[in-house]
């Protein structure tokens, strides 16, 4: 049988200050690591973008990735407000067009499909009247919007997926203990999706696909924090169809990016 | 038969189990659980949906309690896991708990679980019976265990916090293998190595870890391959996921299958 394209929703590069040498990553070891793990392409963010500021990580990523055909880039977001985030960010940091006004336009001008958040990290809400900006914008062009677990409750996630439906929301680093949760904000919010890297529930994979569908999933690693192969190995021996499994090791991520226009 | 690692990784890009790669290999998961959990759903936790996940990827034996038996009461969960193994007695080992917080039922518990429903291994939840590895109230079963080498799977309180006292333990009852659950635990691992590796009669049992980044091989490149055992944590957690950290990590294919089977199945005396 061919081997099935495997594109990971979930990687990220950079030297962070705070995270011990073997999960660090540059560029040329994420690829060294995704030809070992048979792993096609990769969504990428900047360790720098998490832990320190978008603008900054961004750039970086920016840097890093140039030129590199299987890596496609994410950014971390910060809400409009303050005008932290680029186009109103200083021309020497981004280049021209620093006035732009419609921040989700302009970042798909530069070839970013898809943005991640983390609140609490940066130290905001995700109150409608904290989002709603960014979240029409999102919407208006369904740019993909993923988020870690930890970094938000569950009504949160119940409130921005019904007040911005047209956004698609991709939980990520989900951990094994959600699925009291989360089986209630699936069946209530098609528009919600999630990344498979930790959720390492037995039969978990099996049980949402009959649930609410394979299209609701999304393969990812969570490198360099995670073993590529673990999650991998658990996608494969998946009870689902062949279809399926297709659909989250690269078609559904491939899917949501495509239609972010 | 040799494991046939590239075989195994191919199967697994090509979206199917690797179960054929397995063949001929023994394969001992030495961490499962049977049964529903207070805190999550896990779907199909059922003993013969354990055995079918089992059978999916090729898993010979398991070593398992019910999670009654650590969450709820210890007996009544060491009845379900004495009926678990006695619906699967070929692909099933019994593991007894014991609870600490119950003093006076402890030797005849130990008595019942190892000379009656014949359990192989002893466990020990220090996170849940909230004791120390070292609290008195273990010293009766960790003698029983040590007078018919028993092995015992200890999770411990905390990994980094209480190894040393595991290895003084060990030391002690240098003839008992002391298997330290969760060994792989990225903030816990060079202490863990630190105060255990030295101690001969310390396992180290990757449950729950594994996906760590070079854990797995962080962990054999300190301890050596003899004394690293594959666990999964089946239903708690997804076997082929803890699976795939052995198959995918950069160590020998002899340690892979040391770590696989052949270690565990030394401390059960089974014939490899």
């Amino acid at each position: 049988m061919p081997k099935v394209p495997l594109f990971d929703a979930n990687c990220c590069i950079g030297r962070s200050s705070r995270r011990p040498p073997w999960e660090t990553t540059s560029v040329e070891e994420l690829l060294r690591e995704m030809d070992y793990c048979g792993i096609e392409w990769a969504m990428v963010h900047h360790v720098t973008a998490m832990e320190h500021h978008p603008n900054i990580g961004n750039l970086a990523l920016m840097n890093e990735i140039a030129g590199q055909q299987r890596l496609v880039p994410c950014w971390v977001v910060l809400p409009g407000h303050t005008g932290e985030m680029p186009p109103s960010v200083p021309e020497w940091r981004y280049g021209a067009e620093v006035r732009h006004h419609r921040p989700v336009s302009w970042m798909l001008g530069r070839g970013i499909r898809a943005v991640r958040m983390c609140p609490k990290l940066h130290g905001y809400t995700l109150t409608p009247a904290v989002w709603g900006e960014l979240f029409t914008e999102l919407g208006h062009h369904r740019v993909p919007a993923f988020i870690d677990c930890d970094q938000l409750s569950w009504s949160e996630l119940d409130t921005i997926c019904s007040e911005f439906s047209r956004v698609p929301m991709v939980l990520s680093n989900t951990g094994y203990r959600i699925s009291r949760d989360l089986y209630g904000v699936l069946k209530q919010h098609r528009n919600l999706f999630m990344e498979i890297s930790r959720y390492e529930v037995h039969f978990g994979i099996d049980d949402i696909c009959e649930r609410f569908g394979a299209r609701r999933l999304l393969f990812g690693t969570g490198y360099p924090k995670y073993a590529p192969g673990c999650a991998i190995t658990m996608l494969a021996c998946a009870q689902i169809s062949a279809h399926d499994k297709e659909l989250i090791a690269s078609g559904n991520l491939r899917r949501l990016l495509e239609e972010a226009t | 038969m040799a494991i046939d690692t590239v075989s195994a990784r191919q199967a697994v890009w090509e979206m199917q189990a690797p179960i054929d790669a397995l063949q001929g290999v023994l394969v001992i998961d030495c961490h499962g659980h049977i049964g529903p959990h207070s805190r999550y759903y896990v779907p199909h936790d059922d003993v013969d949906n354990i055995v079918r996940a089992m059978d999916i990827v090729g898993v010979d034996k398991l070593c398992t309690d019910s999670l009654t038996a650590l969450e709820g009461d210890y007996k009544i969960g060491n009845d379900m896991t004495a009926a678990a193994v006695a619906k699967h007695p070929e692909r099933l080992i019994g593991r007894g708990c014991i609870n600490p917080n119950y003093p006076d039922d402890m030797e005849a518990e130990c008595q019942r679980c190892f000379e009656q429903l014949g359990m192989r291994v002893m466990k020990l939840h220090c996170t849940w019976h909230d004791k120390p590895v070292d609290d008195p109230a273990y010293r009766p079963a960790i003698e029983y265990a040590a007078a018919r080498r028993i092995p015992i799977l200890a999770h411990l309180r905390h990994e980094a916090q209480q190894s040393e006292a595991y290895a003084k333990l060990a030391q002690e009852f240098s003839d008992t293998a002391f298997i330290l659950a969760h060994a792989t635990e990225p903030k816990s691992l060079d202490t863990v190595v630190k105060h255990c590796a030295s101690v001969e009669n310390v396992y180290f049992d990757i449950t729950g870890y594994p996906m760590c980044f070079r854990s797995m091989e962080r962990l054999v490149g300190a301890v050596g391959g003899d004394r690293v055992l594959f666990g999964s944590d089946i239903a708690w957690l997804n076997l082929p996921y803890e699976l795939g950290a052995v198959l995918f990590a950069n160590i020998s294919d002899e340690d892979r299958e040391k770590i696989l089977g052949l270690n565990m199945a030394r401390l059960l005396g089974m014939q490899g």
